[in-house]
């Protein structure tokens, strides 16, 4: 069976639907408590894991540089959580994470503006604020998607998109238990190797971040780590080594490659990058 | 039942399948190697094979191509997919028509040992794990 990673528009029924298909096909749902254990696992407060995901971009909030260092924290966490076994994953950017791993099911619950603005209204707001509330909402998650993944966040990049417009939620959960359980989602040598190779690379990057405040683009491909840090030439064999060391520790890595990238922004603090 | 797996490798890359056969023969599986799908596939219309494992991108016929065949001929034989262009759409596209499992090249040996293991052990056979090589060369490129 596959695992499902699930992202919803807001004022939709969306973590409900997650909670419903992870009853019917009996996995854990991983949806809020993953930033409290990335928050754990790599010494982060989980507040700002939450706004890394969800705050839009500004002057005023977090750089796009700490932005990514604790997507990476989460994604980690979730990578290596889903090479461990099935599960459901309620959270943003479900299309945009872990690209290319046939075994993950991605799906968004989506619904028309009139009905999210509806849902909206029930919290007490007039009808055009409720409507203004749904665009800013799905302009921020757009800025936040361009700001860590360089792309919008498109119904295409899933293989589900459902509209509860069109579909009662009991239906979409049936829709997605039946689309899990296909065998085009089942998975494979070439989709797990994927996937272990994900949750190795981002506990790197994400050790990297948090360990060593420095921001590193790694690849893990048949045991050899290819790290793209961003950092002072001085900083090289420091980072070599704290590379091969978080390496060892993670087992599944015999080879380092690490290319150091200069950055006219070195002099100035990692949050303000 | 045969004591021994009979498998059908099919690469187009004779030396893919030469490797391949050595490793399974270690096994204790009886390998039939082709590099010409088109052979394979007459020799897949004569005989029922427990295992078969195909490349996927072979020019004229391809990989899926071998599986469909298999599957309609024989729906007990599992049908191992191997390729170096390994893709999401493909791997779906296989898993969808009914393959056993899907390996990106290049693989090494302990790999491939271990997913025919598990497929001949699906069909009752008990196979030795092979013997290890003393610098497994990555099979498959």
């Amino acid at each position: 069976m596959s695992s499902i990673l699930i992202s919803s528009r807001s004022f939709t029924p969306g973590p409900e639907i997650a909670k419903a298909v992870a009853t019917a096909l009996e996995l854990e749902l991983m949806g809020e408590s993953l930033y409290r254990e990335a928050a754990d696992r790599f010494s982060v407060p989980d507040r700002q894991l939450r706004r890394a995901l969800q705050d839009r971009p500004s002057l005023w909030g977090l750089s796009s540089s700490h932005r990514r260092r604790l997507a990476t924290c989460v994604r980690a966490m979730l990578s290596s959580r889903l090479a461990q076994g099935d599960a459901v994953y309620h959270g943003p950017f479900a299309g945009l994470l872990l690209r290319g791993v046939s075994h993950l099911l991605k799906v968004r619950i989506t619904s028309s503006p009139a009905a999210r603005a509806q849902e909206a209204g029930r919290q007490g707001l007039s009808s055009a604020d409720a409507m203004r509330r749904v665009e800013s909402s799905d302009r921020d998650q757009n800025d936040v998607a361009r700001d860590l993944f360089g792309l919008d966040d498109l119904d295409t990049d899933y293989d589900l998109a459902i509209d509860l417009t069109e579909v009662e939620p009991d239906a979409a959960v049936a829709a997605i238990v039946e689309c899990a359980q296909s065998a085009a989602f089942l998975p494979t040598t070439f989709s797990r190797r994927l996937l272990q190779d994900y949750a190795v690379a981002d506990e790197l990057g994400a050790r990297l971040g948090c360990e060593l405040n420095v921001d590193a683009e790694v690849r893990v491909h048949k045991g050899t780590a290819k790290i793209r840090a961003e950092a002072p030439e001085r900083k090289r064999a420091k980072i070599q080594s704290q590379a091969e060391s978080c390496a060892a520790t993670l087992g599944g890595i015999q080879v380092v490659d690490v290319e150091v990238v200069e950055s006219w922004l070195h002099p100035l603090p990692a949050h303000l990058r | 039942m045969n004591p021994t797996p009979e498998v059908l490798v099919l690469d187009d890359e004779a030396l893919v399948g030469k490797r391949l056969g050595l490793v399974l023969g270690r096994m204790g599986c009886s390998v039939e190697a082709f590099d010409d799908p088109h052979e394979a596939l007459q020799r897949i219309s004569e005989k029922d094979f427990d295992l078969v494992v195909t490349d996927v991108v072979m020019g004229e016929v391809d990989g899926i191509q071998v599986l469909e065949q298999v599957r309609a001929r024989c729906p007990r034989t599992k049908v191992i997919m191997i390729t170096a262009y390994a893709m999401m759409s493909m791997a779906r596209k296989a898993m969808e028509r009914g393959a056993y499992d899907f390996v990106a090249k290049p693989f090494v040996p302990a790999e491939i040992r271990e997913v025919v293991g598990r497929a001949a052990r699906e069909l009752g056979f008990d196979l030795r794990a092979g013997d290890p090589e003393p610098a497994p060369p990555e099979a498959g490129s």
